[in-house]
């Protein structure tokens, strides 16, 4: 296996060591001056970030998003590299990735790339274990999305116990009804403490507070208690975005799904109880498009009035109000939460609003107790 | 800072708790220079951050011959001089139509009718609900006329019940004495209501001044030292490198104490000396706060001459260039008696700081851009490791950054390798730009954001400005009286006049080098 050396600002070509030597050689790095003709660099560490990749595929990704990752939240990187198709061995590497920081100085980040071929991949918790900074965060940032984590098996559960903050991405899950009742069985069980990040929940964000704006009760008295129906219209593979969103608006409304229907084709109803009456909601998938929500329509009705919002995606970064009571043209917001790096050097120091998600978590694992396939 | 709205439960979660209302931001002055160089990036960078209401407008108000497009121009090269963010061609559309320009005059009646038909049509196209904010961006003899007249054209709406609110910002200064900083705060609550009325004090959007509350309420460790059993004195310092350029106008009518002390200085104080709040309530914190300047010992009389040193800058060098002297500055009368330094001994008359100095200092040509508070630990016991009374160990500092190389850092002493002990002062460092990689929000950002949505916590409640006021007069008034035809001098680059050194040396301690 070839040793890469990381994309953007190298304080170093990265350099294979031996697993008892990588401190050591973590340790030389900083006593050096700086490189031939660069500044000297600064070592910059708040968390560890352990980063999981079933594939050499996975892992380019990874190395090239690490680089603005770590330019946003300094840590000591692990990548964890299970190639499985490789030869039984693990490897390791070491380098660092540097930030400028203005006068010639750099903030640097270490990272360490672990490469386990085949079965050597169950030595990689033992290898990671005493590479941790300690006193400091470490979050799992699990990056394989066709199933929910703790359905991963051992080697999840391993590296989950090292982990006070689990980062990972639902877009994709093959079978969301299960993933999700897996995953709050997952969460429900966590040590207290220990915050859990879905990075499409993240991404969930400005639809969140777009449509919480527009609702607010000195916008529009009353429309919360009063919503009546809700159709939720998405692209590819992201049902549990859409999911998680619709149980966003559950959990925080206090609505109790009663019935609901995965019918052939593209559509899943559930019929919700609310504290003012019945709530009748539609995800509905579009045949083609992007893995990301497009329109959410929401109607309220009650006390002789009635109204409707409609909320759509307009294109990359933007999202709308449209129609009525947008004004005589879309209100427009941006969402600069696209890319996948920056997602992920948000989650990192958030500690905060794991409650709400772990809520919206709850309300979807209700979500589908009461779905009939 | 701010407690939750439960009215809005869909809010939890979101980086604001309080979330802002879609409104419309009318900026008197729009086509000014903090208009262009401050508010107007700071709205482009929250509108990229996608935390400004989807349905909003910006009415830039001016005598300027510019309609909507040359506004819309002069926006642009603002954001692409001053933004802390280049311009984002993917997003600058949908900035760019939400801002108008509306040209006229803040004495002209007529003005305001025709601004409120504007406002209207502007804001039927926004989708704006008529909630309004005006931005009194403009010299403060004019504010008496412009919410008179606001009023008059009837486009200020009462601050309670239901329908669109109106909120109203202002600048510092707020007034250059106590009677007029009362008549400004009369003349706005002839028309609005106290809650309607944010005055910005543009350092209380710093995230490091934030930070002072965040350090010492979210750690465990630094409260039970925090009093003057632990603490020796507090060294607070605003330095500017630059000289008056092109204030002179206002700043010879001012000076340091008026234009630093009276707002910045003492804001930062209350950060520091405050008690713990029990809420994150506006109106808890800033009662808190009032607290400090209310138990801050009057300054007067003979004080004056021991407490407080006054100097202007000489000729000198900055930065190996030469520089004139402020009284050889353009727009500076010859014979000014204006201080551009100012430093005191203050104390704070209450349980927690009885006896504890604060030595505030803060002026221009100083040597470096720098603020800083700087709180110093008293000695250890003079045995052990500081038995040695000729070679007294370097006392705990804990420095908090205010401005540049945002941070903060503790010194403490650690023995040097070695056979012999060997005692040394090391510091422990936190860099805000290493630790957190990306960018802080400028000031402006966040108390742009908290106006609209109506938390009034980082904005200078009227009587906090009274009672500022209400301390600084009398050592205003006593260099008043003194007639002084000239005022000590320091060199410019240098740190200060020799008699600000006295002040603290004539107290065995010394200014600290930044």
């Amino acid at each position: 296996m070839s040793v890469a050396t990381p994309p953007g600002v190298a304080l170093t070509d990265a350099k294979r060591v031996d697993l008892d030597a990588i401190e050591a050689e973590l340790a030389r790095l900083w006593r050096t001056p700086g490189t031939d003709d660069g500044p000297a660099a600064t070592r910059a560490c708040t968390s560890n970030l352990i980063v999981f990749c079933a594939s050499r595929a996975e892992a380019e990704a990874c190395e090239r998003d690490i680089p603005e990752i770590v330019r946003q939240h300094p840590a000591r990187v692990l990548l964890l590299v299970a190639d499985p198709e490789a030869a039984s061995a693990l490897e390791a590497s070491v380098s660092a990735f540097c930030t400028p920081a203005g006068r010639g100085a750099h903030f640097c980040s270490e990272y360490v790339v672990l490469r386990a071929g085949g079965d050597a991949a169950q030595r990689l918790p033992s290898a990671v274990r005493p590479l941790l900074v300690g006193d400091l965060p470490t979050t799992l940032w699990w990056t394989p999305s066709d199933r929910s984590p703790p359905d991963s098996g051992k080697l999840f559960a391993q590296l989950d116990a090292m982990a006070d903050h689990v980062v990972y991405e639902s877009r994709g899950w093959r079978d969301p009804v299960d993933a999700i009742v897996a995953t709050t069985r997952w969460a429900a069980d966590a040590p207290t403490g220990k915050a859990i990040s879905d990075l499409a929940w993240r991404r969930l964000e400005a639809w969140r507070r777009l449509v919480a704006c527009a609702l607010d009760p000195g916008v529009v008295p009353g429309a919360l208690q009063r919503i009546r129906e809700v159709t939720v219209e998405h692209g590819p593979h992201a049902l549990p975005k859409a999911w998680m969103f619709v149980a966003w608006l559950a959990g925080r409304l206090g609505w109790r799904p009663v019935r609901g229907l995965l019918a052939a084709g593209p559509e899943i109803g559930w019929g919700f109880a609310s504290p003012s009456g019945p709530v009748e909601v539609r995800v509905r998938r579009h045949a083609a498009g992007e893995a990301e929500l497009e329109r959410v329509v929401i109607h309220w009705s009650g006390a002789g009035s009635a109204a409707t919002r409609t909320f759509e995606r307009l294109g990359p970064e933007r999202l709308g109000v449209v129609g009525d009571a947008s004004g005589e043209r879309p209100a427009v917001v941006a969402t600069l939460e696209g890319a996948r790096p920056a997602l992920v050097a948000r989650a990192l120091p958030a500690r905060g609003g794991h409650s709400l998600f772990r809520e919206a978590l709850e309300a979807a694992r209700r979500m589908a107790g009461v779905l009939e396939r | 800072m701010r407690e939750r709205d439960d009215s809005n439960p869909l809010a939890a979660g979101l980086s604001q708790a309080l979330l802002p209302q879609p409104c419309s931001l009318v900026i008197f002055g729009g086509s000014g220079d903090l208009a262009k160089r401050k508010l107007l990036p700071a709205l482009y960078n929250l509108a990229l951050d996608g935390v400004l209401p989807a349905n909003f407008a910006v009415v830039g108000i001016g005598r300027r011959e510019f309609d909507d497009d040359i506004f819309r121009g002069v926006v642009r090269e603002g954001v692409e001089s001053f933004s802390r963010r280049p311009l984002d061609s993917n997003h600058w559309p949908d900035f760019e139509r939400a801002l108008f320009f509306h040209r006229g005059s803040v004495d002209d009646a007529g003005s305001y009718a025709e601004l409120k038909a504007r406002l209207e049509k502007i804001e039927a196209t926004c989708g704006v609900p008529g909630n309004r904010v005006f931005y009194l961006s403009i010299p403060p003899d004019r504010f008496r006329t412009c919410v008179e007249q606001l009023q008059a054209a009837g486009l200020v709406t009462p601050p309670a019940g239901p329908g669109p609110f109106t909120r109203i910002i202002v600048e510092k200064p707020i007034g250059h004495d106590l009677a007029s900083a009362r008549e400004v705060n009369e003349t706005l609550a002839r028309v609005f209501d106290e809650r309607q009325i944010f005055r910005i004090d543009h350092y209380l959007g710093k995230e490091t001044v934030q930070n002072i509350l965040v350090m010492r309420f979210a750690n465990a460790i630094f409260e039970p030292l925090w009093n003057q059993k632990y603490i020796d004195h507090v060294q607070l310092t605003v330095a500017e490198e630059e000289g008056v350029g092109t204030r002179a106008g206002y700043y010879d009518g001012a000076g340091a104490l008026r234009d630093m002390v009276q707002n910045h200085i003492l804001q930062l104080l209350c950060h520091v000396a405050m008690e713990p709040p029990w809420s994150l309530d506006a109106d808890v914190v800033r009662d808190h706060k009032l607290e400090v300047i209310q138990c801050l010992r009057p300054v007067n009389g003979g004080d004056v001459d021991t407490c407080v040193v006054r100097a202007q800058y000489a000729g000198g060098f900055h930065r190996g260039e030469a520089v004139p002297g402020y009284r050889q500055e353009e727009g500076v009368r010859r014979d000014s008696t204006t201080e551009t330094y100012v430093a005191l001994q203050v104390f704070i008359d209450n349980w927690r700081w009885a006896g504890v100095p604060f030595y505030l200092r803060t002026g221009k040509r100083l040597p470096k851009r720098a603020s800083e508070i700087a709180v110093h630990f008293k000695d250890v016991p003079q045995i052990l490791f500081n038995r040695d009374r000729d070679a007294p160990l370097a006392s705990n500092v804990l420095a908090l950054r205010i401005q540049p190389d945002e941070g903060l850092s503790l010194r403490i002493s650690a023995k040097l390798p070695g056979p012999q002990v060997q005692v040394y002062p090391v510091k422990m460092d936190f860099q805000y730009g290493s630790t957190f990689g990306d960018q802080s929000p400028e000031a402006y950002e966040r108390l742009l954001l908290d106006v609209m949505a109506g938390d009034a916590t980082l904005f200078m409640r009227r009587d906090a400005v009274e009672a500022s006021w209400e301390w600084i007069e009398p050592i205003v008034d006593s260099w008043e009286r003194s007639g002084a035809r000239w005022l000590p001098e320091y060199d410019a680059g240098a740190w200060g006049p020799v008699e600000a050194d006295r002040l603290m040396e004539s107290t065995g301690r010394r200014w600290r080098t930044l």
